[in-house]
């Protein structure tokens, strides 16, 4: 298989080329899916943010009944896969599954326990060290983010009761089905696949043609020549090619022949 | 006489046994490789987290965007390199120093906690890369005069 002309010089230039793509695109879709998924999370960050915010007024008023009808009207997002409120203490107040509320939820859990690993906790985070991924118990990714609900001049200094020295009054966790990104990240990966086998075959199959022309036939016309010259049969026209035409000029004066004129 | 020691210092045997000894290095140089990913696969397991004096010395690790770029550079040349080695029988086997290249991007990418997403170009990149360097092998063994 190595040993023709054709397989020395195409199989290396096509295997160089396939492996330099492949690779490249390998690294593309990589790079494309983290900037996703990295965008994905500063989204859900600002909707966490922007949740919490319009949480805020009722908070004020102390009017829970508003609170738990915000809390459960998002619940009803069909992207929004869980969303509830919990005190400083961990004891869940708001939540769209009402069988939520009043239990505690684990500190030493993955959402927490990056800030409760430390004594007292941070009062505030980077947007990406309030989010964690993690599987639903149906399987489907879930990006979940959690908000610290800070205190303020307004809220010690209104009905509530919390001190002015308390910084964070309560947490809001939020969770957000992937299943938009998984299902855009696998159509990205098949048009890229895709693309790259075009890219592929386009260059391949160019080098493959452009080497078969310009070196592989002119070659086997000079074996072919020079062939029918050994073996005393009319041989066909000589390579027109310059060098190869020296080398059956110079064979067939070797063979003591000589070469039909060219024309 | 002369002739024989340019060979032996470019690295090239004559065609025998002592040349198939000298061609499989590419078969050996491709099956470390290839068992080097797989340990790689595993997150270097038994390997030990280094210890935080040393992540005090050596400073945060290089964005994976960066090793990437580094990958894609070194790559490219190396597959450059070794095309045009095909034309140069005599060129020495560099399958075994792209082996400690390759193993230095696993452990880059590992240490920058990018792994998963490096591991299958590196792991795609070196094998195309080991096979061209084998198959140059192939050829030199055959001798210089083989062909059609």
């Amino acid at each position: 298989m190595f040993r023709t002309l054709a397989a020395r010089a195409i199989l290396a230039v096509a295997l160089t080329i396939t492996g330099f793509v492949a690779t490249c695109c390998i690294l593309l879709y990589a790079t494309m899916k983290q900037d996703r998924i990295e965008e994905n999370w500063l989204h859900a960050t600002e909707i966490a943010s922007v949740l919490a915010r319009s949480t805020r007024y009722a908070m004020l008023h102390d009017d829970r009944e508003s609170l738990q009808n915000i809390v459960a009207n998002v619940g009803q997002e069909a992207r929004v896969e869980h969303v509830r409120i919990f005190n400083k203490q961990g004891l869940v107040v708001f939540s769209e599954r009402l069988e939520e509320v009043g239990q505690y939820v684990d500190k030493e859990a993955e959402g927490c326990f990056f800030c409760h690993r430390f004594e007292p906790p941070p009062s505030s985070v980077g947007p990406m060290e309030q989010v964690r991924r993690y599987e639903s118990g149906a399987g489907q990714p879930v990006l979940a983010v959690t908000v610290a609900i800070h205190n303020g001049p307004e809220c010690a200094g209104s009905c509530h009761h919390h001190p002015a020295d308390q910084s964070v009054l309560g947490t809001l966790d939020i969770g957000l089905s992937e299943d938009t990104l998984q299902r855009s990240l696998a159509l990205m990966g098949g048009r890229l696949t895709l693309f790259s086998l075009m890219v592929l075959a386009l260059s391949v199959g160019g080098v493959a043609a452009l080497l078969r022309l310009t070196v592989v036939a002119p070659v086997r016309h000079l074996v072919a020549y020079v062939e029918s010259l050994a073996e005393g049969r009319v041989p066909p026209a000589p390579p027109v090619v310059d060098e190869l035409a020296r080398v059956a000029d110079a064979v067939a004066r070797a063979l003591g022949r000589r070469p039909p004129p060219q024309g | 006489m002369n002739e024989r020691n340019g060979r032996q210092r470019d690295g090239a045997a004559p065609p025998g046994k002592a040349g198939r000894d000298f061609g499989n290095r590419g078969v050996w140089a491709l099956s470390a490789f290839l068992l080097l990913s797989m340990w790689a696969r595993t997150g270097f397991h038994g390997v030990p987290s280094p210890p935080p004096a040393w992540d005090a010395l050596l400073g945060r690790p290089p964005p994976p965007v960066w090793i990437d770029g580094a990958f894609v550079v070194y790559l490219f040349a190396a597959l450059i390199l070794s095309l045009t080695r095909l034309a140069a029988p005599a060129a020495r086997f560099a399958g075994f120093a792209h082996l400690g290249y390759l193993g230095a991007f696993y452990a880059f990418y590992a240490l920058s906690g990018a792994l998963e997403e490096g591991f299958w170009a590196v792991l795609v990149g070196g094998s195309v890369l080991l096979v061209l360097e084998t198959y140059r092998e192939h050829l030199r063994r055959r001798g210089p005069g083989e062909g059609e």
